[in-house]
């Protein structure tokens, strides 16, 4: 009986590390992907597509530019080659980009076919409530003015019945734009010329709060981005850590980067000393 | 003293030696000693043999007082000498390997006669029932093992603390009683007590003992991990004395068992055997729990004074379980005390709690009342930081923020957070007869998070009255559980038991993260809403039958139905009337299960059973049959085995936030996007047990099918004119394999006791949408070693628990780019490596704790000290990524270093 006990056990155990476990190590690429960056404006020619590699985690590089690569756009009937222009910029300044139309840019890169196709939305006009705007020069070791005094609301406006997305810069173009509160005159340039973007949302107008959000006196140029999707997806990208890293948004096949359409209205208003 | 009386007691002693001597005493007994003393006090004696005969006795002091010995013998073997020395005296002996002699006052002294009589069996081959108690506060003890004595014969107590035992030899046996926590207790069943059912009571270690029954050994051990196959037992009352964090708490606790998790701070949920936590059904008073964590999941959401046993079934559970694919966590409430009112409370540096019992009715009826409540102690805002400052971390690069695209930052808010969690356990049992008990459960838990502020308005002015706003923020964080059961119980008779179960079960979980703005323009006011409002409710109404029938002595049959409707509602929102997500799942799982538990000739235990579920949202049958065994080479080489089918239809979704801490909703299986999903067990293991020693071997292989993660990200759709930018979920289905070997080497007995517990695993999944290789699952540990120790010196104990674990995989950048934006500026992104293509560094940490327990008046009361990560490992939760000037910077996030708490306890009785 003990021998068959002992023989049991043996075999019971035998059975046991049949299952154990093997370890396999997982290979990890080293990053060498192309990254295209193209931004098709509607009416203007094809003048700024960007094809750089991605940076390897640890690489004391800096960018690594893809010169010399044969980049083709096609507008669904014609097929367009790209010139090289160096720092991996690749323009076609007799093609001009039409609204409406569909835009694929192509190059072969690490023995694979790089592409992305985008649409070029139509552009849409803008209204704004106010092209002159008064504004009391803040004094250094003054207050900001209060109640009767502040500045109203710019209201810029358009249609949006398609429900698409849109995105508005604000940019003083001045050259030597005169602070109004002299207290951030003395921050040193560190403000500089203001700029007050927006992020892409589906909205038909854009508020500015004069005596929150302007800084300079001077021409403030406004212009209103109608952008795809694609674009619009840059921006809801927020987690960078290793819990829920993931994939970056982007419509480049075998590629990362962004090729999209724009069409944009500009406006502009005055900050003037009241 | 008479001759019949003297005759008694030494028939008495004989019996005590020959089990003693029989099971444990086999050293000591060829041990020969001698003496010789004239009227010396018997302390005086034992002192002497002590150290002549480097023997050691155990025994209460009041006991020996007083009496005085006068004996001479030459060397005689030590039983014989102890009978001999004892013979006129009322004390009893027992002897403990290896040389520990424990003395006590024997019961029935001045009873010789009667006792005599009682010791003459009159019926053979009987069947014994009853039910156990804590004889302090007269609960009933669930799930004990009640063993008759000297052979292959026992049964485990129910879920009301009955047993039935068929087959005793006769009507004089002795029933062996093990219940964790509790001293082991020798029954002796006499021709009278038999006659009825019978009331057995056990007294908690620490508690007096008392002479109705006699005292083999104690239960010292911190976990039963014998009594089946993937079957752990914990008691509050034994797990009181492990270091914890500043609370005493079960799920932490079951996390330092071999083949659970231990490196999981973030979470109290349990990762079993490479499962993942939804994967496992928790059963409180047999309601399902579907959300087991308080404070970002440090804590767990159970109130251990509310709880009195903890079953735990790593693997291959029974046919009466169903709808999870990993373990399952029955939780019984305390009754309340039946005997006499009691209250208690304590304190840590973390919450305050305290409970009420009391019987009614003359003792048929009983409650409980416990609750507690965090406090916003600065222990409390530590644990609380650590899970929400995201920007202030020791970072191997910078100490900044990560930077998102746009040039964005996580802004944390400069306000003071009001934060809390608190529960409430209440429970009610009325014995409306000696067949019947009504029970009625109750639980409620919430943890809240409040961070919202109010923007000053009137951000125009008052000029223009025309055109002004109002700012709101909102940030809110609110989840909770609800959960009541009504419960009947009835032993029809000895054969024949039944339960019936209604309960409710809620979780709820919102988050609302917003800024309403309301704008004022020419006299009407609209409101735009920015931000997220995320909902989750979860209904579970249920009821089930569960039966148990005795059909001969070796063969118990199980079988019962339960009824589950669930009704699971999930939205999300962002900016204003954008409706995310908008889910309503409803079905019903309605299950009948049986099974069948036979013995053969005491040696061979099989278990078979089959549990079929209807799933009326895509209306199929689903089966799945279970099966396992456990044979008995020898009285100390158990060999085991089980197998079981397994199917679960909700499934916890998990959406990780490092800022605001993980989001999670639950969600009904559709068998489209998200599929049923499946796992296959097979268990197989060897235990080698002694008195005082358990090693415990299990292999395990789990295949699992169905499996889903979960990711929502904005994913433009359409092309042209129409496309748009949706905000999709996706899941992503494959299957996974996780295997593992599990070892455990406890010491069960002794002023010393604890364990060592070695796991190897491996869990992989195959998911398409990953690649085509099999990559390692975020729950995936190689190597996991815990060493819990446990030392007990007179009133104070020691405890101490060390973990080493391997790190988890994670996945990483392996590079980044930058897209200059229309703006001018510049975003960055990361290009992702392969999925869990990386490890984290090993974890490891100790834990040390020291408990002092002392009575203040008659009350009971315990003052602690507990010390969390000693040497402070940075043990890393995860790592974030940014760009700075150009290089890819990564910081590795840590939870809590080196943190001592204090705790004090009180209780009436």
């Amino acid at each position: 009986m003990n021998h068959i006990n002992r023989y049991t056990i043996i075999l019971f155990l035998s059975l046991l590390f049949l299952a154990s476990c093997e370890q396999e190590s997982i290979s990890t690429t080293v990053s060498q992907t192309a990254v295209l960056t193209g931004y098709l404006h509607a009416g203007q020619s094809c003048d700024s597509i960007h094809i750089i590699q991605s940076i390897s985690y640890g690489d004391e590089d800096s960018i690594v530019s893809l010169d010399n690569l044969y980049v083709t756009i096609n507008d669904g009937s014609n097929t367009f080659e790209l010139t090289t222009e160096g720092e991996g910029y690749y323009q076609n300044t007799n093609l001009l980009i039409q609204s409406g139309e569909s835009y694929t840019i192509q190059f072969e890169h690490n023995d694979e076919m790089v592409s992305a196709t985008t649409f070029i939305p139509w552009k849409k006009d803008a209204t704004i409530s106010d092209t002159i705007i008064k504004m009391e020069k803040i004094e250094a070791g003054t207050f900001p003015p209060i109640g009767e005094n502040v500045a109203e609301a710019i209201e810029i406006s358009w249609d949006n019945s398609e429900g698409d997305y849109y995105y508005v810069v604000v940019h003083n173009i001045e050259n030597d734009p005169e602070y109004i509160n002299d207290f951030f005159a003395n921050q040193d340039g560190f403000f500089r010329n203001f700029r007050f973007t927006s992020e892409p949302q589906i909205s038909d107008y854009y508020n500015i709060d004069p005596n929150r959000e302007i800084r300079q006196f001077g021409t403030h140029r406004v212009i209103i981005f109608r952008v795809n999707p694609e674009y619009a997806a840059l921006y809801n990208v927020s987690e960078a850590s290793s819990l829920s890293i993931t994939e970056p948004p982007s419509n480049v096949i075998n590629g990362l980067g962004i090729l999209t359409g724009i069409a944009s209205d500009t406006l502009y208003f005055e900050v003037q000393k009241e | 003293m008479s001759y019949q009386h003297t005759t008694s007691c030494t028939v008495m002693m004989l019996l005590l030696l020959c089990y003693s001597i029989g099971l444990y005493g086999q050293n000591l007994a060829d041990k020969k000693v001698k003496f010789s003393y004239t009227d010396r006090a018997l302390d005086l004696v034992l002192f002497d043999l002590e150290i002549n005969e480097q023997l050691k006795f155990e025994y209460n002091k009041e006991d020996i007082d007083d009496i005085r010995i006068t004996k001479s013998i030459p060397r005689l073997p030590l039983q014989e000498a102890l009978i001999t020395l004892l013979q006129e005296t009322d004390l009893s002996f027992e002897i403990k390997p290896p040389k520990t002699i424990v003395l006590y006052k024997n019961p029935d002294k001045g009873k010789a006669t009667i006792a005599s009589s009682q010791y003459v069996p009159q019926n053979y081959n009987i069947t014994v029932s009853g039910v156990l108690k804590d004889k302090a506060s007269g609960e009933t003890l669930p799930y004990a093992s009640v063993l008759v004595k000297d052979t292959g014969n026992g049964v485990n107590t129910n879920g009301d603390g009955y047993f039935t035992i068929p087959n005793v030899p006769s009507d004089t046996s002795l029933l062996e009683i093990h219940y964790l926590g509790y001293h082991t207790l020798l029954f002796r069943l006499t021709p009278d007590n038999v006659r009825q059912d019978l009331i057995i009571q056990m007294a908690v270690i620490g508690q007096q003992l008392q002479e109705v029954v006699i005292v083999a050994e104690k239960e010292e051990q911190l976990l039963k991990a014998s009594t089946g196959v993937s079957k752990v037992g914990m008691t509050p009352a034994a797990i009181a004395t492990l270091p914890s964090f500043g609370e005493k708490d079960i799920f932490r606790s079951l996390q330092l068992l071999p083949g659970i998790s231990g490196s999981n701070e973030s979470s109290s949920g349990l990762y079993v055997r490479g499962g993942t936590p939804d994967q496992n059904l928790i059963l409180f008073d047999e309601f399902t729990v579907y959300h087991v964590d308080h404070l970002f999941g440090f804590f767990s959401a159970f109130n251990s004074n509310a709880i009195k046993d903890v079953q735990l079934y790593k693997g291959g559970f029974g046919a009466k379980y169903g709808g999870r694919l990993s373990s399952v966590v029955e939780l019984t409430g305390k009754d309340g005390n039946s005997q006499k009112f009691n209250m208690g409370g304590g304190l840590s540096l973390l919450s305050i709690n305290g409970f009420i019992e009391s019987p009614f009715d003359d003792g048929k009826g009983s409650f409980l009342i416990a609750g507690r409540r965090s406090f916003q102690s600065q222990f409390y805002s530590n644990i609380f930081d650590d899970f929400t400052n995201i920007g202030s971390r020791n970072a191997s690069g910078s100490d900044d923020g990560a930077t998102p695209p746009g040039g964005r930052r996580f802004g944390q808010q400069q306000v003071e957070p009001s934060s809390y969690f608190y529960d409430l356990n209440a429970k009610a049992t009325y014995r409306l007869n000696q067949k019947d008990i009504l029970s009625f459960s109750f639980y409620n838990g919430q943890d809240k998070l409040d961070n919202s502020r109010n923007t000053d308005n009137s951000a125009f002015g008052n000029r223009n009255i025309a055109f002004g706003f109002d700012r709101k923020n909102t940030d809110l964080t609110k989840w909770g559980n609800w959960g009541s059961a009504l419960k009947w119980s009835r032993r029809w008779n000895n054969q024949f038991y039944s339960n019936v179960n209604l309960s409710y079960s809620n979780y709820y979980s919102e988050r609302d993260r917003s800024d309403e703005t309301a704008i004022t323009r020419e006299d009407t006011t609209f409101t735009i809403n920015n931000g997220s409002f995320e909902y989750n409710d979860l209904k579970d109404i249920s009821l089930k039958m569960d039966n148990e029938w005795q059909l001969s002595s070796n063969n118990l049959l199980e079988f019962g139905l339960q009824s589950s409707y669930n009704d699971i509602a999930y939205q999300y929102q962002q900016n204003d009337t954008i409706e995310v997500l908008n889910r309503l799942d409803q079905g019903f799982t309605n299950s009948i299960y049986l099974q069948d538990r036979h013995t053969f000739s005491q040696k061979l235990i099989l278990t078979g059973g089959i549990r079929s579920t209807h799933y009326s949202v895509n209306n199929q049958l689903y089966n799945e049959p279970r099966a396992s065994l456990t044979y008995l080479l020898t009285n100390k080489i158990k060999l085991k085995g089980a197998w079981g089918k397994y199917y679960q239809f909700a499934t916890r979704i998990v959406r990780e936030d490092i800022q605001q801490g993980s989001r999670d909703f639950w969600l009904l299986a559709d068998d489209e996007s998200v599929p049923i999903s499946s796992a296959t067990h097979y268990i197989t293991g060897v235990s080698y047990e002694t008195p005082i020693y358990l090693f415990d071997l299990e292999v395990y292989l789990k295949e699992l099918d169905g499996l889903s993660e979960y990711t929502t990200r904005f994913t433009p759709s359409g092309f042209g004119p129409n496309s748009t930018l949706n905000y999709e979920e996706f899941f992503y289905t494959g299957s996974g394999v996780a295997k593992g070997i599990e070892l455990l080497l406890q010491k069960k007995t002794g002023r010393f006791t604890g364990w060592i517990g070695y796991t190897l695993g491996e869990v992989k999944y195959d998911f398409e949408a990953f690649g085509d290789k099999p990559f390692y699952a975020n729950q995936d540990q190689t190597h996991e070693l815990k060493v819990i120790g446990n030392y007990k010196l007179g009133k104070w104990t020691f405890g101490g628990s060390f973990i080493y674990a391997s790190g988890r995989p994670y996945t990483a950048p392996i590079g980044y780019y930058e897209v200059d934006l229309l703006d001018g500026n510049t975003a960055t992104f990361f290009e992702v490596s392969d999925k869990n293509a990386f490890r984290l560094p090993d974890y490891h940490r100790l834990d040390l704790s020291c408990t002092y327990d002392f009575r203040l008046g008659s009350s009971k009361a315990n003052l602690g000290l507990s010390i969390y990560n000693l040497y402070g490992r940075n043990n890393v939760w995860y790592k974030e990524y940014e760009v700075v000037e150009g290089e890819l910077l990564e910081t590795d996030v840590s939870l809590l270093g080196f943190t001592p708490s204090l705790f004090f306890n009180w209780s009436l009785h």
